[in-house]
């Protein structure tokens, strides 16, 4: 039975996470907002926290909302070579706003700031400011901000690599382009696979890749092939993959990074070359796989079991074989240290499967990791309630 | 605000709170978002308290503001990612309703964010159908069919037998 009445059951007996929002610091901040918008419609030049030109540093220890501790739910799979690990503090800087943040913040529709991406090096920063439905793209090259003619309406910048080639994408029927130095290029579809999706991805050559399907609809995959556009062209060839292949990323060394997927998600974790040739990731026995990323002799994703709600984080040795579950959550990046950045169910950095202690700028508030670079770099967000601001950690 | 508005702000809200974070989860699928759509909500709502602690349907109006907070989410990288990793594993028939529970969560995130957003409005929020669609901004026929269409959707994912009287109609 399945009828109106047992569906509000299920709802009301679900499980939730408790809320991390309270009321008094939506107070707060309600106020504060209340009281800036208030200076600014008198006309008044409000000095904006977060200065419009240089970072601001703020050095934290581990207790300004960052976490470190072993997830309950890693298991613990037998490592032999896992990447350093070891106690680390982390200090915080935010990141500098660029000039259009004040003009920004007087636009009723404005919400944040966020970082999205950054290139293996750290140089290059990506991210956006998000006004009403649309994102404003913001490059960071060595700490300074800049707005990225790319769309007048909206763009998205979603990988960078050391060379600061960007891709993204742009327009209200988004679309993926290239931005290299100035030039914007809008990356075109193969024919009859007009729906390119869900964001282009770049290794450090300029290569790009994405799946393409010849119907819109989120829920519908139905023809799916893989793409690849080599450096500096606009014409994708299709990749000899199986109609169930879907890229998830890509790394240097041309191989696509991804995993086949069945009617129920995810199946078998992959890495294909342009050929088309196929290396399966094992995963632990009875779990589904799909790899998001891989740098070096790391790749990192996910892992599903029957019966378990929400997949762990997965990281292989492409060099060894080994195959670690490390935490609840999805392995979405990786850096040359085997370092994973997860999303769901926390946007942090693992480190051999310890959750690195990211502070957060102002104290009780949240630290979301969204890039690691080579060195240990942390990209983010530090959200503390009503401003997310931009920021890099160092550990 | 004054300091009685603000008692007044803080009363409603936090009487409520554990059901709005529960609606959104429900909607986002994951607690950090549902944290963020709440959030977004509640601010948004003490920008207009002074007008707002008046309305003749204050859930409704925060409900509204809710549920375009959540259709406004971008599919960032980030939210791309993660939406397109909780496809959840289709489980086999069972009468266990833990398992039910587990896997509806899950499901909820397959339908799309419009028809999903309806489903939890009307069966979890309790809003009437012309509420429901004054919150969505669609007609009460739009929110019938989407429901009806949802309810579909989720016992296939969720292997779940057809009700009789549904069966039966489809039948003439």
């Amino acid at each position: 039975m399945f009828e109106e009445n047992e569906f509000r059951a299920l709802l009301n007996d679900a499980d939730v996470p408790p809320t991390g929002v309270d009321v008094g610091r939506v107070l707060h901040a309600g106020r504060r907002r209340a009281r800036h918008r208030s200076l600014a419609g008198v006309g008044g030049t409000l000095a904006v926290m977060l200065a419009v030109a240089g970072v601001v540093p703020l050095t934290l220890g581990p207790t300004g909302g960052g976490q470190s501790e072993t997830d309950p739910t890693a298991s613990g799979a037998a490592a032999t070579a896992g990447p350093s690990a070891g106690p680390r503090t982390c200090t915080v800087t935010a990141l500098a706003m660029p000039a259009e943040y004040q003009a920004w913040q007087n636009q009723p529709k404005f919400q944040r700031v966020e970082v999205n991406t950054a290139d293996p090096t750290g140089r290059y920063i990506g991210g956006h400011a998000v006004i009403g439905q649309n994102l404003i793209p913001i490059l960071w090259t060595d700490g300074v901000p800049q707005v990225l003619p790319i769309d007048p309406t909206t763009a998205s910048i979603d990988a960078i690599n050391e060379h600061g080639v960007v891709v993204g994408m742009a327009s209200a029927a988004p679309r993926p382009y290239r931005y290299d130095h100035g030039t914007v290029t809008k990356l075109l579809p193969p024919p009859h696979k007009l729906f390119l999706y869900p964001q282009p991805y770049l290794n450090a050559a300029g290569d790009i890749t994405m799946n393409a399907k010849p119907k819109a609809g989120y829920d519908d995959e139905a023809g799916t092939v893989v793409v690849w556009w080599r450096a500096g062209t606009r014409v994708p060839v299709v990749l000899p993959l199986s109609e169930n292949a879907r890229a998830q990323g890509i790394g240097d060394d041309g191989r696509i990074v991804g995993g086949t997927v069945g009617d129920a998600g995810a199946l078998d974790a992959y890495l294909w070359d342009p050929r088309g040739d196929g290396r399966k990731l094992a995963g632990p026995a009875g779990t589904r796989t799909n790899a998001h990323a891989a740098r070096g002799e790391w790749a990192t994703g996910g892992a599903w079991r029957s019966g378990q709600q929400g997949p762990t984080v997965m990281l292989w040795n492409l060099r060894t074989g080994e195959a670690r579950e490390l935490a609840a959550g999805l392995g979405v990046g990786v850096n040359s240290s085997g370092w994973v950045v997860t999303s769901a169910p926390t946007a942090t950095v693992l480190v051999d499967g310890v959750k690195l202690a990211l502070p957060a700028v102002v104290a009780g508030g949240v630290a979301k990791a969204k890039a690691v670079a080579d060195d240990g770099t942390v990209f983010g967000d530090s959200y503390d309630g009503d401003d997310s601001v931009p920021v890099r950690w160092r550990c | 605000m004054s300091r009685e508005s603000d008692g007044d702000f803080t009363e409603y809200v936090s009487a409520r709170l554990e059901r709005l974070h529960r609606t959104a989860y429900f909607m986002c699928g994951d607690t950090h978002t549902a944290d963020d759509v709440v959030q977004a909500t509640l601010l948004s709502l003490y920008g207009r308290w002074r007008h707002a602690r008046s309305a003749d349907n204050l859930d409704g109006y925060v409900y509204r503001i809710m549920t375009r907070r959540f259709l406004d989410l971008k599919r960032s990288r980030w939210s791309r990612v993660f939406l397109r990793d909780t496809v959840p594993e289709r489980p086999t028939p069972a009468d266990d309703s833990v398992e039910h529970r587990d896997s509806l969560i899950a499901a909820l995130q397959q339908l799309p964010k419009g028809q999903r957003a309806i489903l939890v409005l009307r069966y979890f929020s309790d809003l009437s159908v012309e509420s429901t669609a004054q919150a969505l901004g669609c007609s009460t026929g739009n929110v019938k069919s989407q429901c009806s269409r949802g309810l579909a959707t989720l016992r296939t994912i969720m292997a779940v037998p057809e009700p009789a009287a549904a069966r039966h109609r489809g039948g003439h």
